[in-house]
């Protein structure tokens, strides 16, 4: 079976842990790398050339923006899957800006977050 | 053709036509050449054209100096706008307005008071023209009684040749150098007075070039009031420029940093995950699932807290993910958007990031608990932090040059926030001190085991 590979971002250790450890019930899906640093993050990206980078860019270090952008502009063909806290316009519109097509919220469950991930590979 | 030159012609031209008039004259008519009465004539004609002369030439000349004057008045005070506008540090901004104040009026003592929000005592107090020394000898700052508190209330500039002798005179504190004369002008911007410029003693070095004292001239309360134009527009400057920092890391914080709601949505998301994740193995792994379900009560729990902390006022993991320098950094610019205060860190360049990150998160609290206490009471100039690595122990130092306090008699709501402190360093076994006294500046140190 051809495997989904996701690459993790998330600068909230509990809800990463969490979102892998849901993921990973999923057979399709494979986690190459979870982080919670903007840099070790992008360079997953670049090394491990993932299908999917899912991202909360609320990062600590304040970076996750940044991280949107490069790997929107170097990796074009990485599809890049937003799950974040809380959504406000402006970064709404900020991150369409970058390209990025699908913006999730995290709310319970993670029956929304799977068909989010499958759809981006197709399309 | 300068004015000396001009002054003999206006002389002799008179005098001369007045001769080639007697010489026609004679000539023309009588032929007798001339006679004594014509030479005395010619005399009282010199004499009053000299005279006349003078005179005019004595209002030119006034005229000339006073014109030369405003146009050095204008020199310095254009120059001396210059300079304020190199300046975007709300601190130094506010000092050098009173150094070239004084400059501009040439006096030899000025000061710059900031009154406190809303009220009309001062907060803070810039001197130029006394030494370091001499200013901790006064110790406190004025309030605003007497003459300075005569320009708070009138908002309009004052000029007083006897401060000694004027009704409104509060005396001066010991140690005070004595003052007579006083030269005070408002720094109003919109409307609003944001500071008072005071000025005494106008230095004047007579012609054997000892030094007098002269009262401050209407010139140099209307080049003041230019310059305090002037003043409003750069301190305004340097308040919007803090305002703006603060509005770039409340954006980056409020988007990518840390939001204070962002901690707990995340905790319950994440506990949602565990929950279906728990309901999904519940046949096929029980006992999975059963731990599972207590991962959640757990982490439950820990959302209770953030939400409890944050209805008590405190930010829940607000530090989370923070080192120790970072988190100074982020209190520090905090403070500096929020109030007038110059704040250091100073550092022995360890490397405090082998610290816990509970330990980070006590620490930060300590700090920002001791640097609220020194915003909203201490009524300080400036700040220093300092972080020391010494013999297996970790020292933070937070000093203030403020007007201290008597650690004896606290307000219950100081003393809550200090028994905090407290508890917070023996959470860490470590000793808080916190030194003081009335009038005096304060030194709070916390000392931590630390390898």
């Amino acid at each position: 079976m051809e495997k989904i590979r996701i690459v993790l971002i998330d600068s909230n250790n509990f809800a990463r842990k969490q979102i892998a450890k849901a993921l990973s019930r999923e057979p399709v899906f494979n986690i190459v790398c979870d982080t919670e640093n903007s840099l070790n993050g992008y360079l997953a990206a670049r090394d491990k050339r993932p299908d999917i980078v899912l991202i909360d860019p609320f990062l600590s270090d304040g970076l996750g923006l940044n991280v949107v952008r490069r790997i929107a502009k170097q990796l074009p063909s990485i599809r890049q899957v937003v799950l974040i806290a809380v959504i406000d316009v402006a970064t709404e519109l900020e991150l369409r800006n970058l390209g990025v097509r699908r913006i999730l919220t995290k709310s319970i469950g993670s029956k929304a977050l799977v068909k989010a991930l499958r759809e981006a590979v197709q399309g | 053709m300068n004015t000396k030159v001009l002054k003999w012609v206006t002389v002799i031209l008179p005098v001369l036509f007045w001769a080639l008039i007697m010489i026609l004259r004679n000539s023309l008519f009588s032929g007798k050449g001339f006679l004594p009465i014509d030479l005395v004539i010619l005399l009282i004609v010199t004499v009053g054209v000299i005279a006349f002369s003078n005179w005019v030439f004595r209002i030119v000349d006034n005229r000339e100096r006073e014109i030369n004057e405003r146009k050095e008045q204008l020199e310095a005070l254009h120059s001396a706008a210059l300079t304020l506008t190199t300046e975007l540090d709300l601190g130094e901004v506010l000092q050098k307005v009173v150094e070239l104040s004084r400059g501009l009026v040439k006096a030899k003592y000025g000061a710059l008071g900031v009154l406190e929000e809303g009220t009309e005592y001062i907060a803070q107090f810039f001197t130029s023209g006394i030494s370091k020394e001499q200013r901790e000898l006064l110790g406190e700052i004025p309030r605003g009684h007497g003459l300075l508190g005569l320009l708070i209330r009138e908002g309009k500039s004052i000029r007083i040749s006897s401060i000694h002798d004027h009704k409104d005179s509060a005396g001066f504190p010991p140690n005070h150098p004595e003052m007579h004369t006083l030269l005070g002008v408002p720094i109003k911007s919109a409307g609003k007075i944001i500071g008072n410029l005071y000025m005494c003693d106008k230095i004047t070095v007579n012609s054997s070039g000892q030094e007098g004292n002269e009262d401050f001239t209407k010139r140099n309360q209307e080049v003041l009031e230019m310059f305090a134009t002037q003043a409003a527009i750069a301190i305004e400057n340097a308040q919007l420029y803090r305002k703006t920092q603060r509005l770039s890391i409340l954006e980056e914080r409020e988007r990518f940093g840390m939001d204070m709601h962002d901690g707990i949505i995340q905790s319950i998301f994440g506990t949602g995950l565990i929950l279906e994740n728990a309901q999904l193995s519940i046949k096929s792994n029980p006992e999975g699932a059963e731990s599972q379900i207590g991962e959640a009560m757990q982490a439950l729990n820990d959302v209770n807290r953030d939400i409890r902390n944050y209805i008590l006022g405190l930010r829940p993991n607000r530090f989370q993910g923070r080192d120790l320098i970072a988190g100074l950094e982020e209190l520090m610019r905090d403070l500096r958007a929020n109030s007038f205060l110059t704040v250091n860190l100073h550092q022995s360049g360890d490397d405090y990031s082998s610290l816990a990150p509970e330990q980070t998160v006590q620490i930060l609290h300590i700090a920002q608990e001791g640097l609220n206490n020194i915003r909203k009471h201490a009524r300080a100039v400036k700040v220093n932090i300092r972080l020391e690595h010494k013999d297996g122990n970790f020292l933070l130092v937070i000093e203030d040059d403020g007007i201290g306090f008597d650690p004896k008699l606290t307000v219950p709501d100081e003393t809550r926030g200090i028994k905090n402190m407290h508890e917070r360093a023996k959470s860490l076994n470590g000793k808080l001190q916190i030194k003081s006294k009335k009038g005096g500046k304060t030194r709070i140190s916390l000392l931590m085991p630390f390898n």
